[in-house]
């Protein structure tokens, strides 16, 4: 099953209102402007999107959510390590030395700063469809951008699956950091939510 | 008026920001817990005036949680504190008894705003 034009074109603009609410998430949590660099939803098998991925090897720090089963998606974002950096620095910055001291501590702001954007970038989507989508917790991973993507995507049929790909990528001109995001959903679950929930 | 409050947040992060802030508005923290079993144990060990309670949590999720404390104790007082900003997530966790929802990120006036407006609400 596959989606309609006036679906997909819903889906995006929803999708477009949660790219707004996540960097305005991102900008409060950093006390500095994100702006969005570029936004794009394409149905585009998996494995372009990594061989895309596969560019650039420097390590990045990535966050990974995955939803329930009644709304299956999976969202991802990523920053580099410098940007990952500089994003902790903002954030933890006024509060308590016991914070600043904490182990894996990048890691950690990452975790918690992705899971609030994550939530913001499906918050329209979930509204539309009348659905409360709980995320899981963060798995946080370094590697090169291909590699961290890569445990996403591996539900899925990299060269079979109909994929809706939603990339974003978002820059912080104080911070001198980037982040990308992308959500993941299955085009045919997707089109069968539509038709449940009669939204078009 | 200052509360004894249980933070339950999967994430270490969270748990000292907002200890932090809470200290600052006159609050004391008596637990922390990093799961829904971490804190269906602390509850009954430290009895707080309230439990500031995130949705995502790594083994039941704060939906699971919130009935669960409430059979504990009927009286508990969960205030909801989520990245999770859809609309029907308020509707049922304050079905399920919590006295408020605040959303990520916040800052400490808005936390001191939202305890102030719960507060007389609480059962």
């Amino acid at each position: 099953m596959e989606l309609n034009p006036k679906s997909r074109q819903l889906f995006t603009s929803l999708i477009e209102e949660g790219v707004s609410r996540s960097a305005d998430a991102l900008g409060k949590m950093s006390r500095t402007e994100w702006g969005v660099i570029s936004s794009s939803t394409n149905e585009i098998p998996a494995v372009r999107l990594l061989s895309w991925f596969h560019r650039d090897k420097t390590p990045h720090v990535a966050a990974g959510f995955e939803s329930d089963k009644d709304f299956p998606l999976e969202v991802v974002l990523l920053f580099s390590e410098k940007g990952a950096k500089a994003v902790t620095e903002a954030v933890t910055k006024p509060f308590s030395e016991r914070l600043r001291r904490m182990d894996d501590l990048v890691r950690l702001t990452i975790g918690e700063v992705s899971n609030i954007v994550a939530h913001s970038i499906i918050g329209a989507l979930a509204d539309k469809f009348d659905r409360t989508v709980i995320l899981s917790v963060p798995d946080v991973r370094v590697g090169p951008k291909a590699e961290v993507l890569e445990k996403s995507l591996e539900r899925y049929d990299g060269r079979n699956d109909a994929i809706l790909l939603s990339h974003v990528e978002m820059f912080s001109e104080n911070l001198a950091a980037e982040c990308s995001m992308v959500l993941v959903v299955n085009e045919a679950a997707l089109a069968e939510l539509f038709e449940r929930a009669g939204v078009l | 008026m200052s509360y004894r409050i249980l933070i339950v947040d999967d994430s270490p992060v969270l748990r000292v920001m907002l200890s932090d802030m809470l200290q600052e508005l006159g609050h004391q923290v008596v637990a922390e817990a990093d799961s829904g079993a971490a804190a269906l144990s602390a509850y009954p060990e430290h009895k707080p005036d309230l439990v500031c309670l995130d949705v995502s949590l790594p083994d039941i999720s704060g939906l699971e949680v919130l009935p669960k404390l409430r059979r504990l104790d009927p009286r508990a007082k969960v205030l909801i504190v989520t990245g999770n900003d859809q609309k029907t997530l308020e509707a049922k966790v304050k079905s399920l008894g919590a006295i408020g929802v605040l959303h990520k990120p916040f800052d400490s006036l808005e936390l001191g705003a939202m305890l102030a407006k719960v507060a007389p609400k609480a059962p």
